[in-house]
């Protein structure tokens, strides 16, 4: 079991290791100069003599090494984030660290709250689901969470914005931003109804799919659970049905559930991605999708790295737990 | 020797909890489809992605402002030609007997075939267009050119010649103009195939492909005796005529055409007796800015955007680039995944832990964002974004192959085939692979669901192409502008999530089919 748990922590370096240079190599190998793209077109109209702009961008290279060999590049580029220093934006000149901090609680906030919301849900569904396997009400929600699963995350908040976000239709909820515009001063409560309103919406998209998601996982994880002989033996022994449901059978087919945790982490950030910007919401999906139409590459790698770290971390975590659980698993099979 | 040994080393049927009671001559794969066809929504989808690819193929015959037939005189494309011939062929080919004269060389003579190809093309092509007497004498003069060029090559290239038979082409072109000049001849009316000449080798490969795979079923359903050979032997035979017909076709010289036919019969420009059009005879960027942001009616059934383009045109062609996409990308990335998962759950020890490790990266890496993050650099095309999908997908298939490999590895029948001495690559692809694959069917087609949702949420994004033919996504880009008008949302997004929830479905029930204890 130790022996796992240090494996296990072991070999993240090597997995970061990769991060990195795939990272460092999708920026590298996108065209054009980093060191033109960092003066900007901008400054290189205005000086009109070409050959100072050429030196001009000569000293940029030299002065971010960038006329040094690719691995020493490399090299220079793991040690600065390795402080976390990701270097400036090319858009407005500031550290990308400041930008990051500012956008990563509002993307945190609403994704807590939609992960919050799809396992709040997910789980009391998926276990009615289970216990009332083949009923009515079971089948309804099976071909409903199905649906809400093949559902276009992009297509629902379109939908969302054209008939409840004014334009023809009603107009119940606003469609851009996290909140009003005079939020500041409001008092407590009026500020958090100002906000739960604005989010409503966007926190809607990014939770149905999950939902159906680890819904279905709760009942199959369910099912297969009350078929077990154990719990054919707590029924045996006359324990009332909700102490068989609820104390033996929920805990372990619960297990399964936290480790897909690890499969909606990547996936809430390509969600934030369309969903901030479709809503607007200064988050880092937005942060990101513009620096990606900006080519902002420092920002875009501060992005994938963060967001690939985070992920690698949920995956740790999800398999220690597994392991914590589980003890009979071995590094080799799982 | 290997190959008499297969059907004994290979089982056909591992042993899957309960379905021993297999009945005799049954394989694998016919139980698991006994079973896939006892599901009904499965079978259903199944059939509408079916007609969903029908559509998409035959999309030219559904929906284009082109006619699919019409007969009648066409004056505008004899002038076309006519001065294609008079302004390019002609003086082209003048031009190649003039260069022979100035420098008698190989390379000079080389040229003169394909420029007198081209003549003749031009004018058999007029020729066809005219009464036949009239079609006679201008095949007459077709042998002017003919004996022109052999007088001037048959002297081995002497100049002398060449100047007199430039005089003669000269004056054979103005006796031409005069009498077959556009405004002076009268047209002989005849079929015309627009459609059918618009068409690419790909749509011809995957015309006749449907055609003759739709006919192989229909003469298995009703004369099962009557198809002959194993299945591969009638896989090939569907196979084999497509890829002819498609490669003859690509040797066809490509035909630009701009013209608006539509438009052209309906102010009587090209007089004619019938026309045919597509049920839906709208094309993909017809504009008609006086309809714009009209809702459905009975004369644009799902309404039109804000060029008045019709949508329903713009959805039916949106298919290929929708359907094609989710297919190649997920093509990819299965190829890589059995790769990766066939090197690791076989070689096992370091390769398995480096691949393992590359596999976690890919993992880890934000996939939509990746993708963005690539695309936003690369040219935006169709076949990048199947690429940049297929790069990055390819994670949980690699992770499948690998526990199929080491759950299969250590089985009898692989056991036998080494201690047989069997090479791995055998053991491999024809021992261990095949066992392995259903569970791969399964996650291709969730797959080909996700494909489908990513691609059309980068179009949607704007990271897509739109010109010339939107996918479904690149349509609900387009109606972001003008989300007011609800049928410019609702329908393509319709589209997408039915053929999402239909891949969906088929993969629930090929899951269901391959593993019975599974289903819930």
């Amino acid at each position: 079991m130790k022996t796992y748990i240090l494996k296990r922590l072991l070999l993240i370096v090597p997995t970061l290791l990769g991060i990195s240079i795939v990272t460092f190599a999708i920026v590298r190998l996108a065209p054009g100069d980093p060191a033109a793209m960092r003066i900007g077109s901008a400054a290189q109209g205005m000086v009109r003599n070409q050959q100072l702009a050429a030196e001009i961008i000569e000293k940029t290279r030299q002065q971010f090494g960038l006329d040094k060999p690719i691995p020493v590049q490399y090299w220079m580029w793991l040690k600065s984030i390795a402080t976390l220093n990701f270097g400036r934006s090319y858009k407005d000149n500031r550290p990308v660290m400041d930008k990051v901090r500012e956008r990563l609680p509002v993307t945190l906030q609403i994704n807590i709250i939609a992960l919050f919301l799809t396992y709040l849900l997910a789980i009391p569904l998926g276990i009615f689901s289970a216990t009332h396997q083949y009923s009515a009400p079971d089948k309804v929600m099976t071909v409903g969470l199905f649906i809400l699963y093949s559902l276009p995350t992009f297509w629902v908040a379109t939908i969302l914005i054209l008939f409840l976000g004014g334009g023809d239709y009603w107009h119940v909820f606003p469609i851009s931003g996290i909140s009003s515009l005079d939020a500041e001063h409001l008092a407590r409560w009026a500020w958090l109804k100002d906000r739960a309103w604005h989010l409503a919406l966007p926190v809607f998209c990014l939770t149905y799919g999950g939902l159906a998601y680890i819904s279905r996982q709760m009942r199959a994880g369910m099912l297969e659970t009350i078929r077990q002989d154990y719990i054919r033996t707590a029924r045996a022994k006359g324990l009332s049905e909700s102490a068989v449901i609820f104390k033996h059978a929920l805990r372990n087919s619960l297990i399964p559930i936290v480790t897909l945790l690890a499969d909606l982490l990547p996936a809430m950030l390509g969600g934030s991605v369309i969903i901030e910007s479709i809503f607007t919401i200064p988050g880092m999906g937005l942060l990101g999708f513009e620096a990606i139409l900006s080519r902002d590459y420092p920002v875009v790698m501060a992005i994938s790295t963060i967001a690939a770290f985070l992920t690698l971390i949920g995956l740790l975590l999800s398999d220690l737990c597994y392991a914590l659980v589980n003890p009979t698993i071995s590094l080799e099979a799982q | 020797m290997a190959s008499g040994l297969t059907a004994y080393t290979s089982p056909a049927t591992p042993d899957r909890g309960g379905m021993s009671a297999t009945p005799k001559g049954e394989s694998y794969w016919d139980l698991v489809l006994r079973q896939f066809r006892r599901n009904r929504l499965a079978v259903g989808s199944f059939l509408f992605v079916l007609t969903l690819f029908l559509i998409a193929i035959a999309a030219p015959f559904l929906a284009d402002n082109r006619p699919i037939v019409f007969r009648g005189a066409y004056p505008s494309q004899y002038r076309q030609l006519f001065d294609e011939w008079r302004m390019g062929g002609h003086p082209e080919l003048i031009q190649a007997l003039l260069a022979l004269q100035a420098a008698n060389s190989d390379t000079a003579a080389a040229q003169l075939p394909a420029r007198l190809a081209t003549v003749e093309r031009q004018l058999t092509a007029l020729a066809s267009m005219l009464p036949s007497d009239q079609a006679d004498n201008l095949s007459a003069y077709l042998e002017k050119y003919r004996s022109a060029m052999e007088a001037a090559t048959d002297r081995g290239g002497v100049s002398a010649a060449i100047p007199a038979q430039v005089q003669l082409l000269e004056r054979g072109l103005q006796e031409i103009s005069e009498t077959f000049s556009p405004d002076r001849v009268a047209l002989e009316p005849k079929l015309y195939w627009p459609v059918l000449s618009s068409l690419r080798a790909l749509d011809i490969f995957f015309l006749t492909l449907a055609g003759l795979l739709m006919l192989l079923v229909l003469l298995k359903c009703t004369l099962p005796r009557a198809v002959p050979g194993s299945f591969r032997n009638q896989m090939l035979l569907v196979l084999l005529p497509p890829l002819l017909l498609a490669a003859m076709w690509s040797r066809r010289p490509a035909v630009f055409e701009t013209l608006n036919y539509k438009q052209q019969l309906f102010d009587g420009e090209i007089a004619h007796s019938f026309a045919l059009f597509p049920p839906i005879p709208y094309g993909i960027n017809e504009d008609h800015l006086e309809e714009k942001f009209q809702g459905p009616s009975s004369r644009h059934w799902v309404g039109t955007d804000g060029n008045g383009r019709d949508l329903l045109t713009r959805m039916i062609w949106g298919a290929r680039i929708s359907l094609s996409v989710g297919f190649v990308a997920v093509a990819i990335y299965v190829f890589i995944g059995i790769l990766v998962g066939t090197m690791a759950g076989y070689f096992r020890g370091w390769v398995d832990l480096v691949l393992s490790r590359a596999i976690e990266i890919m993992i880890c890496f934000p996939a939509f964002f990746l993708i963005l993050a690539v695309l936003a650099f690369l040219q935006p095309s169709m076949w990048n974004i199947m690429a940049v999908i297929g790069i990055t997908g390819w994670t949980t298939e690699a992770r499948l192959v690998r526990g199929e490999f080491l759950r299969l590895a250590d089985q009898e029948f692989v056991l036998a085939a080494r201690a047989l001495g069997i090479s791995k690559w055998r053991i491999i692809f024809r021992h261990i692979l095949p066992n392995g694959l259903a569970p791969l069917l399964v996650s291709a087609s969730f797959g080909i669901a996700s494909a489908i949702l990513i691609e059309s949420s980068l179009s949607f994004l704007g990271f897509g192409i739109s010109i010339p033919v939107p996918s479904w996504g690149g349509i609900l880009n387009e109606a972001r502008e003008s989300f007011r008008y609800w049928w410019i949302t609702i329908f393509p997004g319709l589209a997408i999530f039915t053929t999402v929830t239909a891949y969906n479905l088929i993969g629930e029930g090929i899951r269901d089919a391959i593993d019975p204890r599974l289903k819930l």
